[in-house]
């Protein structure tokens, strides 16, 4: 897994961070959960592997 | 039946999800022990057909009930973060944290839904942008809420009004809008939580670009701007999901990225 650390300017120390950009990402239907890998994840801040689309409110 | 969402090939960068009408996006997330938490998202809206088309008859107003009748949860919109579970965040077992335009006290039984076209206050043509927001007051804009609200923001100050970028002459910046939310606690396992929301100009919006990546996410948070202050509330729940909603039938979100960051 890819992983980076950069330093936070706001307290001077790690900062620990995920964020993602979707660039795998598959699409099923109705209440499905996609895989969605991470991409930047550091120290102990971490994204679920997967999103969870639904609802289709009437 | 269509699917809930649906992946765009926006740019060659970007490949974004969009959400099916009136369908929900929930992704947990892990940031144990934090003391100060960030989360920002890149957002847009199109047509309710067309991938890529911002421009049209996307206003639309969802009526109140009337008669104190509570409006459903499922026509208000929600765009933030709430502990994890994918029901509209408005029940016992939900605490939302994130810009709605639910009636800010009591019952949610005051204003229409409605997706106005807006000039952001910044221009006169009202066909910059997309503003959603609720008919009564344009403050109803950020909420902080576990079955019942907890903290609003706007009612002292400025609304926190969320702009989609409408005109791609006139907003030339960005397709996208970056919003964001940073919370605070005093120590790692308090419930209560204060948070944080930029604002300038009735605007929550940090930021509109043609490259919404999650490096310009990250980059972006990271110096924190100036902020109205909502709490500190106590909640039953601490946020760890980002949870998006739309309740709107003529247009859909666009999710293009999606950042948290532990800074404390």
């Amino acid at each position: 897994m890819p992983s980076v650390v950069i330093e936070a300017g706001i307290i001077g120390t790690y900062t620990p961070y995920a964020i993602q950009g979707f660039e795998a990402l598959q699409v099923g239907p109705l209440n499905d959960s996609v895989a969605i890998p991470s991409t930047v994840v550091s120290g102990d801040c971490d994204l679920d592997d997967y999103a969870e689309l639904g609802g289709r409110m009437p | 039946m269509a699917d809930d969402a649906e992946v765009y090939q926006k740019t060659v960068d970007d490949r974004t999800i969009i959400l099916g009408p009136r369908s929900y996006y929930m992704q947990g997330f892990k940031a144990p022990q934090w003391m100060d938490l960030r989360v920002g998202f890149f957002l847009s809206i199109t047509d309710v057909t067309l991938d890529d088309s911002t421009t049209g008859a996307l206003a639309e107003t969802i009526a109140i009930p009337g008669g104190h009748r509570i409006m459903a949860g499922s026509n208000r919109y929600w765009i933030g973060i709430r502990n994890k579970g994918t029901t509209i965040p408005t029940g016992n077992d939900a605490t939302f944290v994130g810009f709605t335009n639910r009636y800010t006290i009591g019952r949610d039984w005051m204003g229409d839904t409605v997706l106005s076209s807006s000039d952001g206050g910044v221009g006169t043509t009202n066909t910059n942008f997309w503003r959603p927001n609720n008919s009564a007051k344009p403050w109803y804009s950020f909420m902080m809420l576990d079955s019942i609200p907890r903290g609003s923001g706007g009612r002292s100050g400025a609304a926190l009004a969320q702009h989609f970028p409408q005109s791609a002459a006139q907003v030339a910046t960005g397709y996208a809008v970056l919003l964001g939310i940073r919370l605070t606690r005093d120590h790692p396992d308090s419930r209560v939580i204060t948070a944080y929301v930029k604002s300038t100009d009735d605007s929550a919006d940090m930021l509109y670009s043609n490259a919404p990546t999650k490096e310009l996410i990250r980059d972006t948070i990271i110096g924190w701007p100036d902020s109205q202050v909502i709490g500190p509330s106590q909640l039953i729940h601490v946020p760890d999901a980002f949870y998006f909603y739309w309740p709107f039938t003529k247009s859909r979100l666009r999710i293009h990225s999606v950042g948290v960051l532990k800074a404390a």
